[in-house]
């Protein structure tokens, strides 16, 4: 493997510290110098690095994405391993959890395995599988959580639209405790949340569309954070989208309760108010918000009530959003959007830079269980390298992914991945 | 990604409107501007002498055909629709896609995409989803004028209209009146087209009837107070509309029975003299009697409601022509 010599980026890792303009070497998957130290191991480099002139961009660790739906097996009309890998790439995206709903519902060993077997042939993305909590994803009964830990998964997750009684989540949490594996939840109370496809409130009213309340997130993150209280099971919370849900995570971050969260990008730039005469593409799970909420969820990112923010990639064929608003397939296609849309939250002033990246980078994969990850020395060489001035507009022909679906067609952007390194190894732009 | 209310507003209006102003999809009333609603209601007038007429047809629609496409069931919608295109004398198909294409697994698009093959003209729409003629008007057949004969709980802009003009019969303006919705505004349509309509034409103020648990959210937002005793909110009004109460509202657990929803909320003699001695009854119908409204009030003198389905039959022809006109010259645009 060929070393590489990395000059004139602007080194930025909040959570370890980095922010400065210097050099990277990286040799045998790991980011083996930084700075002077750097510029002696490429002039005493034997075999000689390739070397390339970054010339002020952008050197982050590579994006964490905890929530990716990469519709394989299954659901190949919507997506592909190939094609959603190389969209994460693009997007700077170097690990990614893989949701559990593809068809059939990841819940056994053997699929975990076929996920990671298929994935690591193309050799993009890290994927770390996320199993279905129950079996099928029915509510009933648990999946085989050891089974699962020891092929790779690295949590087990309980869907928004699944029933779950009180009895069997708190045994799950005893169950995954036992396991020392990693609970996530989807706050949403399914039978209250019913047929609703868009949050309650003045929108819904004005467009006859069936609420989601607010308080079917509250209600079904409440018990679960009461119950990993009790269990002392590690709990995950993906997608909230109310400043409620942000008050209740602090309030049992302050408790000693061991949970970490996140939040989908869509819910820190849009609301309610954005859902333009029944668009289809607006049609996203959790509904989105108001205006209060939206600013709960920014405040929560810079002073990391919020851990992580995720794409919540979800990419569909065309007919599934071709439907009224309440029978369209819900989600967007977003790993090539994450890093863009997260930068406009901080040229916009809404989110300092440092919260941001950490929350893309750093801590997501903490969740993930990768320690000691970032730009410093002998860690993984996952880098996302950015030029933060190129400019794109959002059209179909955008997008890698086989899903073109998104609400920001037609907007403008800033922010284009240049290069992306999975352990040291250019995974964008594709090499020949 | 700023909400930008103007921005939404005109690409609302740039569906149902074309580059002069004119009506070419009738989806909404929401976005019209009050001198749109004021010709729609004019238009309609001057159909009501055509209903009196031993021959009653004129030939605004001649050589179109207007496809009736009810996905969810009705009849008095679906006759006073088609009713009124053959008084414009168009040529008319009923298709009751309940039991068709939808049913075999085609989508929507699908079914409408076949229909639009057959060089239709016009489609009247009812569907169960909100949006679904917006859906079609904007995405599948923009080229065919789209008229919302009710979706979801979102809109019934004929339905709204024909209570204006019924209104307006009575009343002469709008300025100063004071009109009370009564009972399941939650789930209706017709109270959402009614309240925007009141509001657009200048209605003094709006109430809205009802338990707490057939208000829809945030309802203030709509321009309406909001009573939940019907006496209190009776009074002085200058009409009052009944709303239909369905069946299942009892199932889910909105409401304990018919009986104690009529006690509370139904229109009888005794809560109706709250009211101003000339107030108007209106119901979009089909009425249940004893659950919303009692029959001596119904068939009562101040009651309207055969009014309102003469009505209905004028303002479809008057929306049915001028969506065609606009339609017409918006394809030359």
């Amino acid at each position: 493997m060929n070393a590489i010599f990395l000059t004139n980026g602007h080194l930025l890792d909040p959570a370890n510290h980095v922010d400065q303009k210097t050099d990277l070497f990286l040799q045998n998957g790991k980011i083996a110098a930084i700075g002077e130290s750097a510029k002696k191991m490429a002039l005493s480099n034997n075999a000689a690095a390739t070397e390339i002139n970054l010339s002020g961009r952008l050197v982050m660790p590579g994006i964490a994405d905890l929530c990716v739906s990469l519709r394989e097996p299954g659901y190949k009309q919507k997506g592909t391993f190939a094609s959603e890998l190389s969209a994460a790439v693009k997007g700077g995206i170097t690990a990614i959890c893989s949701h559990p709903l593809s068809k059939p519902v990841n819940d056994t060993e053997a699929i975990t395995r076929l996920i990671r077997n298929k994935c690591d042939e193309f050799g993009k993305s890290r994927v770390l599988p996320v199993a279905a909590a129950t079996k099928g994803a029915e509510g009933l009964q648990l999946s085989e959580y050891q089974g699962l830990k020891g092929a790779g998964c690295v949590a087990v997750c309980h869907n928004r639209r699944t029933q779950i009684s009180t009895q069997v989540l708190r045994r799950s949490m005893q169950y995954a405790c036992t396991h020392d594996m990693l609970v996530v939840i989807e706050p949403e109370d399914a039978a209250f949340a019913g047929d609703g496809c868009i949050a309650d409130g003045r929108i819904s009213t004005r467009l006859g569309l069936v609420g989601i309340p607010e308080v079917s997130e509250s209600i079904a993150l409440s018990r679960a954070l009461l119950l990993a209280e009790e269990t002392g099971v590690k709990l995950h919370v993906a997608q909230i989208s109310s400043a409620k849900s942000v008050a209740l995570i602090a309030q049992a971050k302050a408790l000693g309760v061991k949970v970490t969260c996140d939040v989908a990008i869509h819910h820190l730039l849009l609301t309610d108010a954005d859902i333009d005469d029944f668009d289809s593409m607006f049609h996203l799970r959790p509904p989105l918000r108001t205006e209060k909420d939206r600013a709960a969820l920014q405040a929560g990112i810079e002073s990391g009530t919020i851990d992580a923010i995720v794409s919540q990639h979800l990419p569909h064929d065309v007919a599934a959003k071709q439907a009224p608003f309440a029978e369209s397939a819900s989600g967007s296609s977003g790993l090539e959007l994450l890093l863009p849309l997260a930068l406009k939250l901080v040229s916009e002033g809404r989110v300092s830079r440092g919260a941001i990246v950490r929350a893309l980078t750093t801590s997501p994969a903490a969740i993930m269980g990768r320690s000691n990850y970032g730009l410093v020395e002998g860690s993984d060489a996952d880098l996302c390298i950015v030029d933060q001035d190129s400019a794109f507009t959002v059209t179909p022909a955008y997008f890698v992914s086989q899903g073109k679906n998104t609400p920001y067609s037609g907007h403008s952007f800033t922010g284009l991945v240049t290069h992306t390194y999975v352990s040291g190894v250019q995974v964008y732009p594709p090499q020949s | 990604m700023e909400a930008n209310l103007d921005m939404q507003m005109n690409k609302a209006l740039s569906v149902q409107l074309n580059q002069q102003g004119q009506l070419k999809h009738f989806l909404t009333i929401d976005e019209l501007p009050r001198t749109l609603l004021e010709e729609i209601l004019d238009t309609a007038d001057s159909f009501i002498e055509v209903g009196q007429r031993s021959i009653k047809k004129v030939p605004l629609l001649r050589g179109k055909t207007v496809v009736n496409l009810f996905f969810e069931a009705s009849t008095r919608t679906r006759t006073t629709f088609e009713l009124a295109a053959k008084r414009l004398s168009a040529d008319v198909i009923n298709l009751d896609i309940s039991t068709s294409a939808t049913s075999k697994g085609e989508s929507l698009s699908d079914t409408l995409q076949n229909l639009e093959a057959m060089a239709s003209d016009m489609f009247i729409v009812r569907h169960a989803q909100s949006g679904a003629p917006h859906f079609i008007a904007s995405q599948v057949c923009p080229e065919v004028a789209i008229i919302n004969a009710g979706d979801g709980r979102h809109a019934h802009p004929t339905q709204a209209m024909l209570d204006m003009l019924t209104i307006r019969q009575r009343k002469q303006k709008f300025e100063g009146l004071v009109v009370a919705i009564v009972g399941d505004i939650l789930h209706s349509r017709v109270a959402r087209s009614q309240i925007r309509a009141l509001r657009m034409l200048g209605a003094a103020e709006v109430r809205i009837i009802a338990p707490n648990t057939l208000i829809p959210c945030d309802a203030e937002s709509l321009g309406v107070s909001i009573y939940r005793d019907m006496r209190n909110g009776l009074k002085d009004v200058d009409v009052i509309i009944m709303l239909r109460l369905q069946r299942e509202r009892m199932e889910g657990a909105l409401l304990p029975s018919e009986g104690e929803f009529f006690r509370v909320y139904g229109l009888d003699e005794e809560k109706l003299a709250y009211a101003k001695p000339d107030a108007i009854v209106m119901h979009p119908g089909p009425i249940n009697r004893g659950v919303e409204i009692a029959s001596e009030v119904a068939d009562g003198p101040q009651s309207v409601i055969l009014n309102q389905v003469t009505n209905g039959i004028a303002v479809r022809m008057a929306v049915m022509s001028m969506a065609m006109t606009g339609q017409i010259a918006a394809k030359s645009e």
